[in-house]
């Protein structure tokens, strides 16, 4: 097998951070969890990563100042957004900034890896 | 016939002037004869200032809440409760200008007004400032909606967690460890049900004010949740079966009608162990309404409990229907959205046999020309 490929979540419910983490390891990808919109933005920027999922509303900068700060450095990176029904604005403007996929909240992990499947394989 | 009407108001105006709620009295065509002291508070306009104007000066600008006018239109309501006779079943909310150029939000009910000889005379306007009321149910949907958020994200988590461990994914467990992780998968699955519950309790409960009022296919509504609960009848070995007419349409709410259909088709999957359940729609020209029936040979509900089964939170007291889990809101959500679009719910039911639900609907057939391709 070849090289993990690296996941990045950004989730700051620590208790869904950790769920979403232990699937992917499961599924055979290396995992950094984050629990902000900063610690987000300079991983998502800084390391070599596959994919990120992005919480939208989280502490000190939300998930759409982060894809928003993120789209321009590396427009090829594969996103998807996580956020609640109801708002589904902020989901709306996440796909209108370049993100590649979301999940509304409350979802089954195995969703996710489901989703993130697709959008790498599409890459 | 004015003098008539003038002459019984002034017998009342002593009464009138007491309550809070505005009331003005207007001839057939709409003139007013009569402005209360409440009427004068809410709006700002003294009775001096209104009396002999017609309420479709311009005077209050009513218009519904989404701003489209009605005043001077077929849609005013006192226009249509003097031309068409029929007084309003429950207050409508309306936007109103108070004199200051404020708009208010009033709750108004109308009624023609008769003659002792039964001769149309004028009509009636009742109203009262809803602004309050409907702020604390706006405060209250938000409430809800984060509620929804902080309940159920936990309760999706914990059931992640517990499939993780339930496929061994952190580890071997054992037959015993299996049993009590599945018990409490079972639990949390039964509260977040519940949780569903109270929550559409919340989000259908008092916002009367945010009901949407779209020309809708209740053909299409209908087929598409029968669609959906025929497989959930037959997992359970129940006959199910349907029969919409084509084009039955009105106007309302979609999300709302569709939850109403939907708790009483459940609930009759719910209570039925065999035989089947059945949904059928048609337009009964006769009465120029739509007849919903959603027929089962369930368990049935005893009489004494017929009366009360559209109270809320309120479940027939039978150790057998208690295991079925619920808390009691499902018929009262399915009568409160039924009432708001004029409709009404009628049951008949044999303990041991079975139930019918009948809903009646305002609504009509779709015209050919409007049918959709």
């Amino acid at each position: 097998m070849t090289e993990k490929q690296v996941i990045l979540v950004a989730e700051d419910d620590p208790g869904l951070n950790r769920l979403i983490s232990f699937k992917l390891q499961k599924e055979g990808y290396q995992v950094i969890s984050v629990f902000d919109g900063k610690e987000a933005l300079n991983a998502a920027l800084n390391e070599n990563i596959s994919a990120i999922t992005l919480d939208i509303m989280m502490p000190f900068l939300d998930g759409i100042q982060v894809l928003k700060r993120v789209r321009p450095v590396k427009p090829d990176l594969p996103v998807v957004v996580l956020s609640v029904k109801s708002r589904e604005n902020d989901l709306y403007q996440a796909l209108e900034l370049g993100a590649n996929a979301y999940m509304t909240k409350p979802f089954q992990p195995e969703q996710l890896v489901e989703k993130l499947k697709q959008v790498l394989g599409s890459n | 016939m004015d003098a008539m009407l003038r002459k019984e108001i002034s017998h009342l105006s002593i009464v009138f002037n007491q309550i809070k709620d505005g009331v003005y009295i207007t001839d057939p065509d709409r003139r007013i004869l009569f402005w209360n002291k409440a009427a004068e508070e809410i709006t700002g306009y003294s009775q001096k200032e209104v009396l002999g104007k017609k309420c479709a000066d311009n005077l209050l600008v009513h218009t519904d809440l989404a701003g489209n006018k009605l005043c001077s239109t077929d849609l005013c309501p006192l226009h249509k409760a003097i031309s068409f006779e029929k007084s309003t079943t429950e207050p409508l909310v309306v936007k109103a200008l108070h004199k200051n150029g404020n708009r208010v939000m009033v709750e108004v009910s109308l009624a023609p007004l008769y003659s002792a000889s039964g001769e149309l005379i004028g009509g009636i306007e009742i109203f009262r400032d809803a602004s309050e009321k409907i702020e604390f149910e706006e405060q209250k949907a938000r409430f809800f909606s984060s509620l929804s958020h902080e309940l159920k994200t936990p309760l999706a988590n914990m059931q992640g967690y517990l499939k993780l461990l339930l496929a061994g994914d952190a580890g071997e467990i054992n037959d015993l460890q299996e049993e009590f992780l599945t018990t409490i998968f079972k639990e949390e699955q039964k509260l977040g049900r519940y949780i569903e519950e109270l929550l559409d309790m919340g989000r259908f409960e008092g916002t009367d004010y945010s009901y949407q009022r779209n020309l809708l296919d209740l053909t299409d509504l209908l087929e598409s949740l029968a669609d959906s609960f025929s497989a959930e009848a037959v997992n359970k070995g129940l006959d199910f079966s349907s029969s919409i007419e084509p084009d039955l349409a009105l106007f309302g709410d979609r999300e709302r009608l569709s939850q109403a259909f939907s708790n009483l088709i459940g609930n009759a999957i719910k209570y039925t162990e065999q035989g089947s359940v059945s949904l059928k729609a048609v337009f009964s020209e006769a009465e120029d309404e739509i007849v919903i029936t959603v027929k089962d040979s369930g368990i049935g509900i005893p009489e004494e409990d017929q009366k009360a089964i559209f109270a809320m939170f309120y479940r027939v007291e039978d150790k057998d229907v208690r295991s079925k889990g619920g808390t009691g809101v499902g018929l009262y959500i399915a009568e409160r959205v039924i009432g708001r679009h004029g409709g009404r719910i009628e049951l008949e039911s044999n303990p041991g046999k079975g139930t019918t639900f009948t809903v009646y609907l305002p609504g009509f057939i779709k015209a050919p020309s409007n049918r959709s391709i």
